[in-house]
């Protein structure tokens, strides 16, 4: 049965965005380790490149890149669904907590451009 | 730490027995898997944090999406309160990249010891007092809400009171969150229960909903500095994951103050390990 409140209904988008982020982390970070474990590479571990490099490398195969694409799928998730709980309160006209959402998001940004940028 | 084939079975056979404990103990798993990362495998402080941080960000998401589309964990609650845990996560984040391993492994172990005493008293029995439900003819506020508990067969209907002390608490809990690694919903759940008045099973699911932004928070921060090792940390997420839902399955059956009790004298005994490694260090 379709959710009809809008609780329900956010609910529903957060469950599936919250979801989605896992399956696709969880398949690239099992695609890279696999990779990563069969070509007994000795990587030693460093700082991780740029979000852009990491991005055009893994879809060249790169294990490493792979894992660390996985990474940040799953670091994003979190964020995707303050997003989509953003976007439904917008939407709802709860202006209240869409603001709230909205400052939450710019606290997640800060910390990503502090950590990758 | 290189990575072998061999020593990725051990770390995800360590993520899956951290998210089994996690899963019964209601906890994020991460006051098991740091220790284990530090004294058994040798990982530095700042790396098995950065870990933790990841498996923390997992096990939420897969939880939170269960609970939400049950309407227990409280969304509007949650979101407020993320204001206060990521202010704290981030604060905790970049102080942690000022510490040295020892210091931070000392703050760990300290924090450990309230934690096994809230485990020894059990997650209910810790948040007894409060919780009170709203008569059903009261309005809930703005951010109370309502939620069908099977265990009492009945619709509960709750206020949320004294939100600054939910701040507070949140804030802390973030900064333990950037700082170490842990989910710190061993101290939220209660806190929720007692000062706000939310039920505790809406309190356990909020709290859960809200740890994965809180370790989104600082998680950038330890990947930007390389903390976060790709194959271990892919390893013990996956380990995690699946200890998760093995776990979430049989705590219906081997749940309990026993159970509770072991883990709390295990914490114990990891604390002054721990303590004893930084002295003789």
């Amino acid at each position: 049965m379709a959710p009809r409140t809008i609780n329900e209904r956010l609910g529903w988008a957060v469950h599936v965005s919250l979801l989605t982020g896992l399956v696709i982390s969880g398949a690239l970070l099992i695609l890279g380790a696999t990779l990563r474990l069969a070509s007994h590479e000795v990587r030693p571990e460093q700082r991780p490149p740029g979000v852009r490099t990491i991005v055009l490398q893994a879809m060249h195969g790169n294990g490493s890149a792979i894992l660390n694409l996985g990474i940040l799928i799953l670091m994003l998730t979190p964020i995707l669904r303050v997003l989509v709980l953003a976007i439904g309160w917008l939407l709802e006209k709860e202006w209240r907590f869409a603001a709230i959402a909205l400052c939450v998001l710019a606290l997640l940004a800060t910390s990503a451009i502090l950590g990758t940028g | 730490m290189h990575v072998t084939p061999e020593n990725a079975v051990y770390l995800f056979a360590i993520g899956a027995g951290s998210g089994i404990a996690g899963a019964i103990l209601g906890t994020g798993g991460g006051v098991f898997l740091i220790p284990v990362l530090v004294l058994v495998f040798g990982l530095p402080m700042h790396l098995a944090v950065g870990t933790s941080i990841l498996c923390v960000i997992a096990t939420s998401s897969a939880v939170a999406s269960v609970n939400v589309e049950r309407g227990t964990a409280n969304m509007r609650l949650g979101m407020t309160l993320e204001i206060g845990t990521s202010l704290g996560a981030i604060s905790g984040g970049l102080l942690a990249a000022w510490m040295s391993a020892p210091f931070l492994e000392t703050v760990f172990a300290v924090v450990l010891l309230p934690t096994a005493a809230l485990m020894w008293r059990g997650r209910t029995e810790s948040a007894q007092g409060s919780g009170v439900p709203a008569p059903e003819a009261e309005s809930t506020g703005v951010l109370g809400a309502k939620f069908n508990d099977p265990q009492l067969g009945c619709e509960v209907i709750y206020r949320v009171q004294r939100l600054w002390a939910g701040f507070g608490i949140s804030f802390i809990a973030g900064i333990m969150s950037g700082l170490l690694g842990i989910g710190g919903g061993v101290f939220k759940v209660p806190a929720l229960v007692l000062f706000c008045g939310v039920p505790i099973r809406a309190a356990a699911a909020t709290s859960n909903f809200m740890i994965g932004v809180t370790a989104a928070a600082s998680a950038f921060l330890y990947f930007g500095r390389g903390e976060v090792q790709p194959l271990i940390t892919a390893t013990v997420v996956l380990g995690v994951l699946a200890g998760s839902a093995i776990g979430s399955n049989v705590n219906r059956f081997v749940g309990g103050r026993i159970l509770e009790r072991t883990f709390a004298l295990l914490l114990l005994a990891v604390a002054l390990e721990m303590l004893i490694r930084v002295v003789r260090s």
